[in-house]
């Protein structure tokens, strides 16, 4: 069977979410906003997803909004906030390393105006003090920071941003799409972003929570009773909802497993090969997502060789991105970009799976330095 | 001397290979001048000297003429080239250091 060390890309639907689901799909597949039988059975199922989200938040149901993705979500948060402010400023403050629908958001929030990017130490650690000078500036309409890089794993400074950025009266938005149902939930924040099938959900959830009192405008016309619009999935939500409370209930054992799993790849896979190095910091880390550098190696022939031995990871390296430009994260860091290896257990991964994964290791690096040699010598 | 690395025209990993190639076969103190058009070459290089102790003494944007890229059609469309996006050429200096074993 293949293994699926790349849940940093997104989860299979756990199977209590696929029942949940299925049930949803049989009997909430009416408007919620209607008055008769099924709209009301709909609204139900809804308002219960709804509650059952903001409890493994630890937030209020009405804070919590669902959108269509996780994406939309961040688009939504870094907008909304942007509008809401309008008069206070018209600059985004963003970590470096932020996801890019982040950064593009970011972008197309003000137009013609970069944002200011934060920089990151060579652990993609945004620095505090950077931050902190960075929010104080006049003019800033909001902050971002995630709660772990989806990259290399690396946990930013929350509490320390959030602390800053409410000094200088400024919201912060956290994407947690990265870490949500594998770490307990951040608290830091004013408005929170995830995204469902990343946490073992169904793709086309995003959430999206504002914290009462937050000055956040939905960028986009609303409906009638002025929330977020459109005809809510209410199947996919019970579903999503149903993988974050199993998701949450599991934190306990999955936390301290993936860790240790993802201690094992850290510490053996340096001593497969020359010339591996290790990204990120060896404390203050997501549980789940690390990721390596493998010198002299081709990152796209290192996927294909891994697929091919069963193992499904990713790579930040140009050769393997449809842009063919290097991930900005491992830019910000100072890292090689070339030879990138990502690996991200999903939560069920087993020690046995990490050792095949260490054994088959040693030939897929192998042949990704071949692939490399020969395109040199051409 | 200065030993001169050609890797315009080629995508990651390859410019870092000829670099680490030519390093290895050079005395510590060596100047080694590495031309680049890969945009990931922009990022690599300077890592890869941090990581390997050489110094960078600097790099430079040669512009469009120094890029190897596809030749362009005066007034047609942009050529197609799907392996590739002609980076801006560039022009790194690096002293070498005493390289650490593996290179």
């Amino acid at each position: 069977m293949s293994r699926y060390f790349d849940a940093a890309s997104g989860l299979p639907l756990m199977p209590a979410a696929h029942r949940a689901l299925d049930a949803a799909l049989d009997h909430g597949w009416a408007d919620p906003a209607r008055l008769h039988r099924g709209g009301r059975v709909a609204r139900q199922l809804l308002d219960a997803a709804r509650a059952s989200v903001a409890t493994s938040l630890g937030v209020l149901p009405q804070e919590v909004v669902f959108t269509a993705s996780g994406t939309a979500a961040l688009h939504a948060g870094v907008l909304g906030l942007a509008r809401g402010r309008r008069k206070h400023g018209s600059t985004v403050v963003a970590g470096a390393v932020e996801h890019s629908a982040v950064l593009r958001a970011a972008d197309w929030a003000m137009p013609g105006r970069d944002p200011v990017l934060v920089p990151v130490n060579p652990h993609a650690q945004v620095e505090v003090k950077a931050f902190r000078k960075a929010v104080r500036a006049d003019g800033v309409a909001l902050a971002c920071l995630q709660h772990a890089n989806h990259e290399v794993g690396t946990v930013q400074p929350l509490a320390a941003a959030h602390a800053a950025a409410r000094d200088a009266g400024v919201p912060l938005l956290v994407d947690a799409c990265a870490t949500l149902g594998a770490m307990p939930p951040p608290t830091a924040w004013d408005v929170l972003a995830g995204s469902a099938h990343k946490w073992g959900g169904p793709a086309g959830v995003g959430v999206l929570v504002v914290r009462s009192g937050v000055r956040w405008r939905s960028p986009l016309p609303t409906d009638e009773s002025g929330r977020w619009a459109g005809f809510p999935d209410v199947p996919a939500i019970v579903a999503a909802a149903t993988a974050l409370e199993h998701a949450t209930a599991a934190l306990d054992r999955t936390g301290p497993q993936r860790s240790a799993l993802v201690e094992r790849l850290r510490r053996q896979v340096p001593r497969l090969a020359p010339d591996i190095a290790v990204l990120g910091p060896e404390e203050g880390r997501a549980p789940h997502i690390t990721c390596f550098t493998i010198l002299y190696a081709d990152g796209e022939t290192l996927i294909g060789e891994l697929d091919r031995a069963g193992f499904a990871a990713s790579s930040g390296s140009a050769c393997t991105a449809d842009t063919r430009r290097p991930s900005h994260v491992l830019a910000a860091m100072g890292a090689v970009t070339h030879g990138n290896l990502r690996v991200s257990l999903p939560p069920e991964a087993s020690a046995d799976d990490v050792e095949e994964f260490l054994a088959v290791l040693p030939d897929a690096v192998r042949a990704a330095r071949a692939a490399g040699e020969r395109a040199a010598r051409r | 001397m200065t030993t001169v690395v050609e890797a315009r025209g080629v995508l990651c990993p390859v410019p870092i290979i000829r670099l680490a190639r030519a390093a290895a076969d050079l005395p510590a103190g060596s100047l080694v001048v590495l031309l680049t058009d890969d945009p990931a070459a922009e990022h690599d290089v300077p890592a890869w000297c941090r990581l390997r102790g050489h110094a960078l003494l600097s790099s430079i944007t040669l512009g469009a003429e120094g890029a190897l890229g596809p030749p362009a059609v005066p007034g047609g469309p942009e050529p197609e080239a799907p392996n590739r996006r002609p980076g801006q050429a560039m022009r790194h200096l690096i002293r070498l250091g005493a390289a650490p074993a593996g290179d």
